[in-house]
């Protein structure tokens, strides 16, 4: 019985499956998810797949060497309300943190949100008052206790908030971080007076200083659990009854996997899962081809994504943004902005914009014919000639194109007074333009520059939209992968198992430091990754992972004293030593001025370090995708030529099917590659060829 | 030109470099927070925006916004005074006479120049923690003139074509008692202005210099534009708003007194002026603001009143003038004291311009949702300093005394803790931040109860936020504001004001060992020592180790008539712990028991309130006699109070009417308010947190027949009389 690796990516629309043979070759299937029962989706892929292999879905599971899956169901819930009722306990004096929010009435909103002074108000809080309690005790900033823990009180609050509904309990109180003793102890409170009932300790989730964003943390990680626990199991029960041998594991936002079992205390870990296994793709497919520094880029119906891989690692952001509520959760860092194929276009003052607004799946763009009335990017695609209405989801929807038009000329056309396929390519330059931007701030911004990457296109629209946005940056060459449609399912496949650990224990140079290696212990420094290394390998162990090949990334996130923006530097292997020490703050001044400009650091401030961190990693035992072999694309299917609007005016576009696709295939020029998932298109300006895995590698300058 | 220009973008390109505009700024704006050490420009007290080439706004950020337009101000001065300006220069400038808040908020302006042609201006501001004076921080609130405060700095060049002039750059950090963080920020100006010109470079490469300014100039055309037709829709007339500013008497004095702050606006077909010419005169001492705080007070009343409408830039000024004379005690000259001004008389006459507003915005039926009651009321300035933990030493501002209550609105409650108009999209730092920061260790930092001003939409409350020294020996505190004496946060339509400031200290207390001991402290009184509500300015404070200074704020007006609100949402107010149950009972006529509303009990209720209303009621003034022909009112409403029938109307006669009950009240003479039924109000009326010194009275105008709150005022015993709108 030959091993399967199987993984699929539960997303809110569709539920993604790939399934990778010990040979490397890859098969990839697509069903409609189910909202209320996550498993369902899974299982269509698998039938799906199935039917395809001619054998049960019994056979194709008992072969499994291994099932992951990263799935939406933490963030569906927060969206959908549909979280476990929290019971918050905090420091007498601060149970208004999250009420408070720091001030901000501003977070997470987008542009034009931000300056709506009629109708900006805060987010939803995360706990409403009634359900938190304040217990008396108080730790100071160097962790000492200034007042004791008045127990009977802690008794007494765990009792009421039991009483008034709560079903998770989450504990955060100021500097726990610093002195966890009150908080552990809160800990053991819960247990005796409501067993079985989950607990999270900010001093365990996130010894990190800022009780706004640790608190939000903690009490979102709380609400999750039950329902991640609730959906992980359902799927489990479901996978073992067809058969799975194995424990299923859930990809985490870190871009590692990890076990059920670990999850169900982090479950807030998995916010990301979904968008972080398309850059755990890239990551992987750059190194089968040679691509060290990408820009991952996913446009989907509502939202575009952008995430680095830098050196050959997915790039690590210290939070991450659930709607408008940001979690201090290491997580394989995403920028996003609402530009997808879904993005109404619209016409104010004179003006014309497109999204943030998006027509979702229902009604959906107007040439969905569902109902839908305002015109969207996948309208102006359809009617500029880019989409074969026949080819949508592999024809099982078909595209209305005069609805289309009317959608745009009535909308923008008119208003404007453009012809409709300019009003059409209007729309696709701005939204192209919005999302070249939010790669400029992605890469440029942060002190990268765009013509050391490859940039990699996927999700429903990326690889028809990328030519475009793709070629602004100036980047060498723009991928689209064969598993464009099916990436983050991909990337689950593929993904290693990991673990990550940090602590909020600072060390700080004083002002006027000359030499750092007298003001920063190696020693200390060595002390604190050695702590975190044995806390994530005991997790890995557990796993089961293979302890002699384990993986170790340690970083450390410094800054200039007095300020506030941290940076995470990179640590190399073996004990830091006073040279290892200078080079770690070298590094740190070169990244600063990189992003901030030479010159601007602060150095005569002294520098801390506030945070270290260690991800462990065991690398699992995957096949290599196989190459496909010259001649793999039959031909069949064949050619044919197209209209397309472009730069004000029709051209005649190649259009090559899928089953034309192979290595070495050469396009040059406008041409139209119809996949059954998705759509890939090469500029005018540009050629592309295809290389041994399937992927089409465009230039997005024609050479000369 | 701009015409010109006009023709050549068209609609695409004009959005694609409009949002990489918006963009460019933003990216300035990081980079000048992330290289900043300042706690104050972390907590927001800063801005960046990009301008024309003639100095309008072009691109604004959302964070302090009076320095946006002071900016636009100072770089029209620039190029008065200057006809050398070259590629590579960049310009300073703090002086609060010419355009800025107080001497704290230092800025810089780069010119943009691309191929060699001048295209655009680039310009931060940040608030300094420290330029010198008398006090720590460098408010002086009992300055007796400006050679106490701060260093001013002249219109000039820090850096001239590419080279810094480090003889400047070393006379200001001599004259600062923060030179490392000074020094920083100035750095992080630079970096942010370096990186925005780099970008700026890229996206004239791309698309032309010609359509970069033609994008700018655009779309203040554009905004312009949509305001005037806006305001071409509103009527014309004059509309007044009188606010008053509570200070001390004199140096050392412990009695208050008030100034006087008017704004009269006319508005005539698309042009809206301001006059503050009725304001009090200039006087040594407490809250003189120059002209830059004022004008740019009024900006950001446009930006964030109309801004919801309309883009966001210069536009929104255009249509808009400022006149009050100089010397008043808005437009202060040299050599009065002016740095603990930037949030003093020119606040309170950004309250009496939005109230004008208001008045005015309200007879729209399609507008009248923008109006709202004063959006910030004081800075409750906390300014400490002295040695800190690690025996450095430390100024520090608490940006905490930006969160207080927003403003309610037609639709909806003002926002809680951080409702502030002035910076739209500001916060502080967290507790724990502060704490590793600076010596003093928070006590709470909590939203209090009933300090929103009742109302159909209830105003937002604000926080109060209590602190003790620790590892120090002690701490030298400089706490200012105006708004402890009387309530600059009115409601509208029957709402009420917000709580008044509060100030408050317990000397000789040891709340450290009580806390040590176990003792839980939740209110001031639940420590050993003396307490004392402080005064509204205090400079000189030395607070030891266990002594507590408390900071409450003042916050958001109500909209509309208490006893009109939700019984539900008063339900949930108890629920959350919003509104006490003395005030839901007694100001919201609500009676809930057991978490549900008891129907029956609350119209009781309610109906005691509309029977007390009428007892107390002296009845409408009636018309002036002789009587006056009637006011030309050709609107249907005036916000949620009176109703207007024209004179073609068969079905009823001509005039006012309650917009609640449908009374006729009569044609409008002169003070619409002759036709109301006057209630006087005691302090307890108008809430729990709000003082009514004897001086001063409180009033609610109500509909005569179905005593509706129509407008509650608070306003000196002998305050000249005003009318709210005459319309032409």
């Amino acid at each position: 019985m030959t091993p399967l690796f199987v993984a699929s990516d539960i997303g809110g629309t569709f539920t993604d499956t790939v399934m990778i043979e010990s040979d490397g070759s890859i098969r990839r299937y697509k069903a409609a998810t189910v909202p209320d029962d996550p498993a369902a989706g899974v299982l269509a892929t698998l039938e799906l797949a199935a039917q395809d292999a001619g054998a049960p879905v019994g056979d194709l599971l008992r072969r499994a060497a291994r099932f992951a899956h990263g799935t939406t169901v933490a963030t569906n819930a927060m969206l959908e309300r549909t979280t476990a009722r929290v019971g918050l306990i905090q420091t007498r004096g601060f149970g208004d943190t999250l009420a408070i929010m720091r001030g901000f009435k501003s977070l997470g909103l987008d542009e034009d949100a931000i300056k709506n002074f009629r109708s900006m108000v805060k987010q939803d809080r995360v706990v409403s008052k009634p359900m938190i309690r304040e217990v008396s005790e108080r730790v100071d900033y160097r962790g000492r206790v200034v007042q004791p823990l008045d127990e009977d009180g802690a008794r007494a609050a765990v009792r009421e908030l039991a009483d008034a509904g709560a079903e998770v309990i989450a504990v955060s109180l100021l500097w726990a971080f610093k002195n966890p003793a009150h908080e552990r102890r809160i800990g053991e409170l819960v247990a005796e007076e409501l067993p079985g009932v989950p607990c999270t300790l900010s001093s365990e989730l996130l010894p990190r200083l800022g009780e706004y964003q640790r608190t939000v943390t903690v009490a979102v990680n709380a609400s999750l659990r039950p329902v991640l626990r609730r959906a992980v199991r359902s799927l489990e029960t479901t996978l073992r009854d067809h058969g799975l041998a194995g424990e299923p594991l859930l990809m985490q936002s870190n871009g590692g996997l990890a076990r059920v079992a670990e999850i169900d205390r982090e479950a807030a870990s998995t916010i990301m899962s979904g968008p972080v296994g398309g850059i755990v793709a890239c990551q992987h497919l750059g190194e089968l081809r040679g691509n060290e520094n990408i820009i991952a880029t996913d446009m989907g119906g509502t939202s575009f994504e952008v995430g680095l891989v830098l050196d050959g690692a997915a790039h690590i952001a210290n939070s991450t943004w659930v709607g408008r509520h940001e979690l201090a959760l290491p997580s394989v860092s995403v920028r996003t902005v609402g530009a997808g194929s879904g993005s109404i276009a619209s016409v104010a003052h004179g003006l014309l914009s497109v999204g943030p607004q998006s027509a979702g799946a229902v009604p959906g763009p107007a040439c969905y014919a569902r109902g839908g009335a305002l015109p969207t990017v996948a309208d102006a695609d359809l009617v500029l000639g880019y989409i074969n209405p026949e080819n949508f989801l592999a024809g099982r929807l078909a595209l209305d194109v005069e609805a289309a038009r009317e959608a745009i000329a009535v909308h923008v056309a008119r208003p404007l007074g453009l012809e409709v396929e300019a009003a059409a390519e209007g729309i696709k330059t701005i939204i192209d333009a919005r999302m070249a931007d939010l790669i400029r701030t992605a890469t440029i911004e942060q002190g990268y520059d765009p013509t050391d990457f490859v940039l990699y296109a996927y999700g429903g629209a990326g690889p028809s939209h990328a030519f475009s946005y793709g070629a602004e940056l100036a980047t060498a060459e723009i991928v689209v992968p064969l598993t464009a449609a099916v990436h983050s399912a991909f990337g689950i496949a593929v993904c290693d198992l990991t673990a990550a650990e940090e602590v909020s224990d600072p060390l700080i140079s004083p002002p006027g430091t000359e030499d750092y290696a007298t003001a920063l212990s190696a020693a200390e420094i060595n002390a604190r990754f050695a702590r975190l290394a044995e806390r994530a390998q005991a997790r890995l162990r557990e796993a089961g992972g293979e302890m002699e090949r384990v993986g170790m990334a340690r970083f450390v996130e410094m800054r200039f004293r007095f300020q506030i923006h941290v940076l995470s530097v990179p640590v190399p292997d073996g004990p830091v030593d006073d040279d290892g020490v200078r080079a770690l703050v070298g590094r740190f001044i070169e990244s600063y001025e990189a992003r901030f400009g030479e010159g601007s650091a602060f150095q005569a401030a002294g520098v801390e370090l506030t945070t270290f961190r260690v991800v462990a990693t065991v690398p699992t035992e995957r096949p290599r995708p196989r190459p496909l072999g010259a001649g793999s694309g039959d031909g069949g299917g064949g050619e044919s030529r197209r209209r397309v609007f472009q730069d004000g005016e029709w051209h005649d576009a190649r259009v090559v099917t899928h089953a034309a696709l192979g290595p070495g295939l050469e396009l040059a020029g406008l041409s139209i590659i119809e996949m059954p998932d998705t759509t890939v298109v090469v500029g005018r300006e540009q050629s592309a060829v295809v290389d041994d895995y399937g992927d089409v590698v465009i230039t997005p300058r024609r050479a000369a | 030109m701009t015409t010109e220009v006009a023709a050549t973008i068209d609609p695409v390109t004009f959005e694609v470099i409009r949002h990489k505009l918006w963009s460019i700024n933003e990216e300035g704006s990081a980079t000048m927070i992330h290289v900043s050490g300042s706690p104050v420009v972390h907590a927001t007290d800063y801005n960046f925006g990009l301008y024309t080439a003639e100095g309008e706004m072009a691109v604004i950020g959302v964070y302090l916004l009076v320095p946006v337009y002071t900016g636009s101000m100072a770089i029209r001065e620039f190029l008065r005074r200057f006809d050398d300006i070259a590629d590579g220069d960049v310009f300073i400038i703090n002086d609060p006479y010419i355009a800025a808040e107080h001497q704290n908020d230092v800025q810089f302006c780069a010119p943009f120049h691309h191929d060699g042609r001048f295209v655009a201006w680039i310009g931060c501001m940040a608030h300094q923690v420290d330029l010198g004076g008398t006090d720590v921080g460098s408010w002086c609130p009992t300055a007796s003139d400006t050679f106490q405060e701060g260093l001013r700095i002249p219109p000039g060049r820090i850096v001239r074509r590419g080279t810094l002039n480090q003889e400047l750059w070393d006379m200001i950090t001599n004259n600062t008692r923060m030179p490392f963080t000074v020094a920083n920020d100035m750095t992080a100006f630079l970096s942010g202005l370096r990186v925005a010109t780099e970008r700026l470079h890229e996206l004239c490469d791309r698309y032309g210099a010609d359509a970069v300014a033609g994008v700018m100039s655009q779309s203040i055309d554009a905004s312009e534009r949509a305001l005037r037709e806006i305001l071409t829709t509103l009527p014309d007339g004059e509309f007044e708003h009188i606010a008053w500013l509570d200070r001390p008497a004199g140096a050392d004095s412990r009695e208050s007194e008030l100034l006087t702050i008017s704004c009269r606006m006319t508005k005539a077909g698309d042009r809206l002026v301001f006059d503050f010419d009725g304001s009090d005169p200039e006087s040594a001492g407490y809250g003189m603001a120059t002209r830059a705080g004022t004008v740019g007070a009024v900006a950001t009343l446009m930006l964030c009143l109309f801004g919801s409408e309309v883009p966001w830039n210069h536009g929104l000024m255009r249509p808009v003038e400022v006149v009050a004379q100089d010397g008043r005690c808005v437009t202060a000259v040299s050599p009065m004291p002016v740095s603990g001004g930037a949030a003093a008389a020119n606040w309170v006459a950004m309250n009496a311009a939005a109230g004008a507003i208001t008045k005015m915005v309200s007879f729209s039926e399609r507008y009248g949702g923008l109006a709202f009651g004063p959006g910030d009321g004081s800075w409750q300035l906390a300014q400490f300093g002295g040695l800190n933990q690690y025996d450095e030493p430390f100024a520090a501002m608490y940006l905490d005394s930006l969160l207080w209550g927003g403003p309610a609105f037609c639709d909806r409650d003002g926002v809680d803790s951080g409702g502030a108009m002035v910076i739209l999209g500001g916060g502080t730092q967290d507790v724990e931040q502060q704490e590793v920061g600076q010596p003093l260790l928070y006590l709470w930092r909590r939203e209090v109860p009933d300090s929103g001003g009742a109302g159909r939409h209830r105003g937002g409350n604000g926080i109060e936020f209590a602190m003790t020294p620790i590892d120090t020996d002690e701490v030298s505190g400089v706490m200012a504001t105006h708004g402890t004496k009387l309530p600059n946060r009115t409601g509208i339509f029957g709402g009420l004001p917000g709580s008044c400031a509060r100030f408050e200290i317990v000397r000789g207390a040891d709340a450290l060992s009580e806390l040590g001991r176990g003792t839980t402290i939740e209110r001031l009184d639940a420590v050993r020592g003396d307490y004392e509500e402080l005064p509204g300015v205090n400079a000189g404070l030395v607070i030891r180790p266990g002594e507590i200074v408390n900071v409450r704020l003042q916050n958001g007006g109500g909209y509309g008539d208490p006893i009109l609100r939700d019984p539900d949402a008063v339900r949930e107010d108890l629920r959350t712990g919003a509104v006490s149950d003395d005030v839901a009972r007694r100001i919201y006529g609500v009676v809930v028991s057991d978490g549900t509303v008891d129907a029956d009990g609350t119209e009781r209720r309610r109906d005691e309130i509309r029977s007390a209303r009428r007892a107390a009621m002296v009845a409408p003034a009636g018309s002036p006699d002789p009587p006056t022909p009637p006011m030309p009112i050709a609107a249907d409403r005036w916000g949620e109070s009176l109703r207007f029938r024209p004179a073609n109307d068969p079905t009823a006669p001509p005039g006012a009417y309650c917009a609640h009950c449908d009374a006729e009240l009569g044609a409008v003479r002169g003070d619409w308010r002759a036709l109301a039924g006057t209630v006087a109000l005691a302090a307890r009326d108008l809430g729990p947190l709000v003082q009514l010194p004897d001086e001063l009275v409180a009033r609610q105008y109500v509909c005569p027949h179905c005593v509706a709150a129509l407008w509650v005022e608070i306003l000196p015993a002998d305050a000249p009389p005003w009318r709210d709108f005459e319309l032409r």
